[in-house]
């Protein structure tokens, strides 16, 4: 079963990735609400999850820093980035991200996305 | 000591605004959009609350749009013209032909490409992207029929002495408002905001089309009938890549 964090500074899209990615037999390992408590969160456990879902405008510290710090941590890191900002798409793919979804899209683009990480995986 | 000018602090405060706004507006939709997914998934739901659930879905992806418009507007007001990158008109004429079912579920539209060179590139980005998807909405929405045909041509055309291409798309049976047809921008903004209904997409067209150097036309097809509709989209040439 695919593992993921989901990193949002948004409670209710937090549920609902939860919620979707639950329904569609994900296991959702851990949620962080910015970039520094995915990164704390991260490097403590030993359990890695096969995907993030990763937001960019977030407190604290934002979502292109965060992959920055976990590609450093494991460059082999699967990192989905999500975000409204279609601007920072360039940034977060330089960052490390293999691929990036503008919000709103449509769920199903994001379950193939994590179906294709999966398969390689 | 050089002052600034007092509203660059206000414009500076309304961009910031615009872009917080505009990316908690996107997160609700996606919200939105994505529950509402989850209801039509059910295999069970009943015909009439799953057209109630596409319909909702239609309207979540148009006040998308109008975000993402909102958005274009206020990034080119900053960008010199000149730097404006080659777009391939065919290509986004496409593009939004393919999203277009999308915004109308409850419509039939059917598209005919009746002149589409190969070799029509403007000079524009993403922002004329938005304004070719823009123009074919609010054709659709200037059609009160359930069922929609629109002709499309991309024409050579020429403005203030500058070569351009001009996308031009008609529908017989669309009804265009009087503030719809042509008149200068000043003139579409003096208008008293209350009285401007179903406008939000005709003035982006408008003001996102000047941004780029090229200019949006709206025309009934028969003068004086009220009945039938054109809208031109004139962009400026840009020479192959």
């Amino acid at each position: 079963m695919t593992s993921v964090l989901i990193v949002d500074d948004e409670m209710f899209i937090v549920e609902l990735y939860r919620d979707i990615l639950q329904l569609r037999g994900y296991r959702v390992m851990g949620t962080a609400f910015d970039g520094e408590e995915a990164l704390r969160k991260y490097s403590k456990s030993d359990d890695k999850p096969d995907v993030i879902i990763m937001d960019h405008r977030m407190p604290v510290m934002n979502g292109v820093d965060a992959t920055k710090e976990i590609m450093r941590l494991n460059p082999r890191q699967k990192v989905i980035f999500v975000s409204a900002d279609v601007l920072v798409e360039k940034e977060a793919r330089d960052a490390g991200a293999v691929d990036f979804l503008p919000k709103p899209f449509r769920m199903d683009d994001l379950i193939e996305k994590m179906e294709k990480i999966s398969r390689f995986h | 000591m050089t002052e600034s000018h007092p509203t660059q602090g206000t414009e500076k405060l309304s961009a910031f605004f615009m872009d917080l706004l505009s990316h908690d507006i996107l997160n609700n939709n996606q919200a939105v959009l994505s529950y509402l997914e989850l209801v039509l998934a059910d295999p069970d739901l009943n015909a009439k609350a799953r057209d109630y659930a596409e319909k909702a879905i239609s309207h979540v992806r148009t006040s998308t749009v109008l975000v993402e418009h909102a958005k274009s507007l206020m990034a080119a007001r900053t960008v010199d013209p000149n730097s404006f990158r080659l777009t391939d008109l065919m290509r986004s004429v496409m593009l939004a032909i393919k999203e277009l079912p999308g915004f109308f579920p409850a419509k039939k539209i059917k598209v005919r490409v009746v002149q589409g060179p190969t070799d029509a590139y403007v000079l524009g980005d993403a922002l004329a992207d938005d304004l070719v998807l823009n123009t074919f909405i609010d054709m659709v929405r200037a059609d009160p029929g359930d069922e929609v045909a629109i002709d499309v041509r991309v024409i050579k055309s020429e403005r203030s002495g500058k070569m351009c291409w001009s996308l031009v798309i008609s529908d017989t049976n669309a009804i265009l408002q009087p503030g719809m047809r042509s008149e200068d921008i000043s003139a579409l903004l003096s208008q008293d905001n209350s009285k401007m209904v179903k406008m939000a997409g005709f003035i982006f067209a408008r003001i996102g089309a000047h941004l780029l150097g090229g200019e949006f036309d709206a025309k009934e097809l028969a003068t004086g009938t009220g009945q039938g509709g054109e809208f031109a989209l004139t962009l400026v040439k840009a020479g192959k890549p």
